[in-house]
C-alpha cells in the first residue's frame, strides 16, 4: 500500500477545477464571440482595439480563485483523505501549473482567434496603448503574449493560496490584514510585468517608460517563487479545525 | 506492520478551552472499540490528532510507533469520516472520483453495492441531498476506503433506523472479512454496543474507561421484578436508575454483586442481567452534567 502520489493528487485537484473552470472559460468565449460579431455587423468606424485583451485581463481571476479553493475547500478535504500537506502542496502546485498553462493557451488562442476575425473584418489589429501587454507586444507576437499570461496567472494562483491559507491559519481578523502582503505576488507581477490593470497605472507612472520584457518577467520568477515558499511554510503544518470540514451540516 | 494506536499525556487546547487533559490510551490493533463521551469531551479531537489534522500541543501521538503528522504512507492507512468532509458543489461521483484517487485501498465495486444499498443518488449534488443520504455517503466512504484505522464520528447520526442498522451489518461483515481498527463514535449507545470489543469512554479531555465490553457491562447490574421485592433488595446500595413498567420495575446498580446476593435476588424472584451500557455510560459521566447543569 502506498500514499498517492502528487501527481494523483495533481490529477484529483484539476478534476475538481474542471466544472468551474470549464463554465468560466465558455462564458468568456461566448462573450468575445458575440462582441467580434457584431463587430462585424455595425460600423465601429476607427476601431481597432482589441475585444480579447480585456476579457483576457479579467481571466486572471480564475487562477485567483481556484487559488484560495486550494486552501480553503482542497487542504482539509485531501488531508481528510489521508493526504500529507507536503504531497498536497506538490500536487496542487502541479494542478496550479496545469490551470494556468491550460488558461493561457486559452487566451493565445483568443487572441488568434481575434487576429483571423479581424482580418477577415478588414481592420488592422492593435492592442490599445499603454493597455496591458501592449506595452512591448503586437497582437500577434504570441510566445511573449504567453510567457506574460503564465506569469500574472501563476501570480493571481500563488496569491489566492496565500489568501486562503491565510484564513485556514489566522482567524478572519489577522487574515483579513494577511491579504496586503499576501497579494504582493500578483501586484508586483502586474507591475514589473506592466501587464493587467495595475499595469496601466504603472505605464501611466513611467510615463510610457516601459520596462523591458526579460527583466519583467524574471521580477515575476523571483515574486512567485518567494510567494510559493511562503505558501509552503503555511501549509506544511497547517491546522485542520473539523469545523471546516463541515460548513454544509 | 501493526497499527497500535498510542496516545500518552496528550494535551490539546482550543483558545482558553482545554479539549485534551493528559489523555494517554493505548489501542491494540484490529479490533472495533466504541468511542463513548459527552459533547465536548474530546472525542472529536482525538480522532482529529490520529487523523493528523492537527499536532497536539503536548505528548505524543504514536501509530504503529510512529507519529502518524505528516508520515505520508501512515496518513494514507487511517481515515476519519465526519459529518464534513465533502465539496458541497461536487456531486457524488466526484466524491467517488476522489477516493478513488486518494485511497490506496479503494474498492469501487464495494463503494457501488453500498450506495445502491442506501439508495443515494449518483448524480445529485452533495449539498442537494438529505442529511441522511449525505451520511450514507460517508460511511460508504469510510468503509469502502478499507483504510487500517477507520473512524467514524457520529457519522451516522442523521441516518434513519433501518439504514443505520444496514450500517451496522456492513461494519461488521466487512471487518470480519478485512479486519481492521474500527473506531466507532456514537451517541446511539445501547444500539451499537454489540459490535463494540472494547469500549473507551472519555470525559473532559481524560480518559475514564477503557476495557473490553463485558468487563465494562460487567462493572453494573440490572436487577428485574415485582417493584416492592426490588425496591427491599436494592435498599441501602447505590442505585443509578429506575424504569417501572407497570408493576415491573428495572434498576440500575453500580458494580458487581456476590454470589450470596445473586442467590438472595433469585430467591426474591429477581432477574439479575448486565446493565445497559447506556445507564453505564451517563452514570459514569453524570459529574460533567450536574457542572454544565
Amino acid at each position: 500500500m502506498t500514499a498517492p502520489a502528487p501527481m494523483r493528487i495533481a490529477r484529483n485537484l484539476v478534476a475538481d477545477l474542471r466544472t468551474l473552470l470549464l463554465w468560466w472559460l465558455g462564458v468568456v468565449a461566448l462573450v468575445a464571440a458575440a462582441l467580434w460579431t457584431a463587430a462585424g455587423l455595425v460600423d465601429l468606424g476607427e476601431f481597432d482595439g482589441s475585444v480579447w485583451e480585456p476579457i483576457a485581463v479579467s481571466l486572471r481571476y480564475a487562477p485567483l480563485v481556484a487559488g484560495i479553493l486550494m486552501a480553503g475547500v482542497q487542504l482539509p478535504l485531501h488531508v481528510l483523505h489521508g493526504v500529507a500537506r507536503g504531497r498536497f502542496f506538490t500536487g496542487a502546485a502541479l494542478a496550479g501549473l496545469a490551470v494556468c498553462a491550460g488558461v493561457t493557451v486559452f487566451v493565445v488562442l483568443g487572441f488568434a482567434a481575434e487576429h483571423l476575425v479581424y482580418g477577415a473584418q478588414g481592420r488592422p489589429h492593435v492592442l490599445d496603448q499603454p493597455f496591458p501587454l501592449s506595452a512591448y507586444q503586437r497582437p500577434d507576437d504570441y510566445p511573449a503574449i504567453a510567457a506574460v499570461t503564465l506569469a500574472a496567472f501563476a501570480a493571481h494562483y500563488v496569491s489566492g493560496w496565500l489568501i486562503g491559507l491565510g484564513y485556514l491559519r489566522f482567524g478572519p481578523l489577522r487574515a483579513t490584514l494577511f491579504i496586503a502582503p499576501a497579494a504582493l505576488p500578483m501586484v508586483v507581477t502586474e507591475s514589473s510585468a506592466a501587464s493587467g490593470w495595475l499595469g496601466i497605472g504603472v505605464n501611466v507612472a513611467l510615463a510610457d517608460g516601459r520596462p523591458l520584457l526579460p527583466g519583467g518577467l524574471l521580477t515575476c520568477a523571483a515574486v512567485i517563487a518567494a510567494g510559493t515558499a511562503a505558501v509552503w511554510l503555511l501549509n506544511r503544518d497547517a491546522p485542520i479545525r473539523t469545523a471546516n470540514l463541515a460548513w454544509w451540516r | 506492520m501493526s497499527l497500535d494506536i498510542e496516545l500518552t499525556d496528550v494535551h490539546l487546547r482550543y483558545g482558553s478551552t482545554e479539549a485534551l487533559a493528559g489523555l494517554s490510551l493505548r489501542l491494540e490493533a484490529d479490533t472495533i472499540c466504541g468511542l463513548l463521551g459527552r459533547n465536548g469531551s474530546g472525542k472529536t479531537s482525538l480522532m482529529s490528532l490520529l487523523a493528523s489534522l492537527r499536532r497536539p500541543d503536548a505528548g505524543t501521538v504514536r501509530i504503529g510507533g510512529r507519529d502518524p503528522f505528516e508520515d505520508a504512507e501512515l496518513m494514507s492507512r487511517v481515515a476519519l469520516i465526519g459529518e464534513g468532509g465533502s465539496d458541497p458543489t461536487d456531486n457524488v461521483a466526484d466524491v467517488l472520483r476522489s477516493a478513488a484517487l486518494l485511497r490506496p485501498s479503494w474498492d469501487a465495486g464495494y463503494a457501488a453495492r453500498l450506495l445502491d444499498r442506501f439508495e443515494v443518488p449518483r448524480r445529485k449534488a452533495i449539498a442537494s441531498l438529505s442529511r441522511g443520504k449525505r451520511a450514507a455517503l460517508g460511511v460508504t466512504c469510510g468503509l469502502a476506503a478499507r483504510a487500517e484505522i477507520t473512524m467514524f464520528d457520529e457519522t451516522h447520526l442523521g441516518m434513519d433506523a433501518p439504514s443505520r442498522y444496514a450500517f451496522y451489518d456492513e461494519l461488521l461483515a466487512d471487518y470480519l472479512e478485512h479486519p481492521r481498527t474500527v473506531i466507532l463514535s456514537t451517541h446511539h449507545v445501547e444500539e451499537v454496543a454489540s459490535l463494540f470489543a472494547q469500549v473507551v469512554i472519555i470525559d473532559r479531555g481524560r480518559l475514564l474507561v477503557h476495557d473490553d465490553t463485558d468487563e465494562v457491562r460487567a462493572r453494573g447490574t440490572q436487577v428485574t421484578g415485582p417493584a416492592d421485592a426490588v425496591d427491599r433488595f436494592t435498599a441501602g446500595v447505590t442505585v443509578l436508575g429506575r424504569r417501572d413498567l407497570g408493576r415491573t420495575r428495572a434498576a440500575a446498580l453500580y458494580g458487581t454483586l456476590t454470589p450470596e446476593r445473586r442467590r438472595q435476588a433469585r430467591e426474591a424472584g429477581l432477574d439479575i442481567g448486565p446493565m445497559p451500557l447506556q445507564d453505564l455510560f451517563v452514570h459514569l459521566t453524570a459529574d460533567t452534567e450536574k457542572e454544565q447543569s
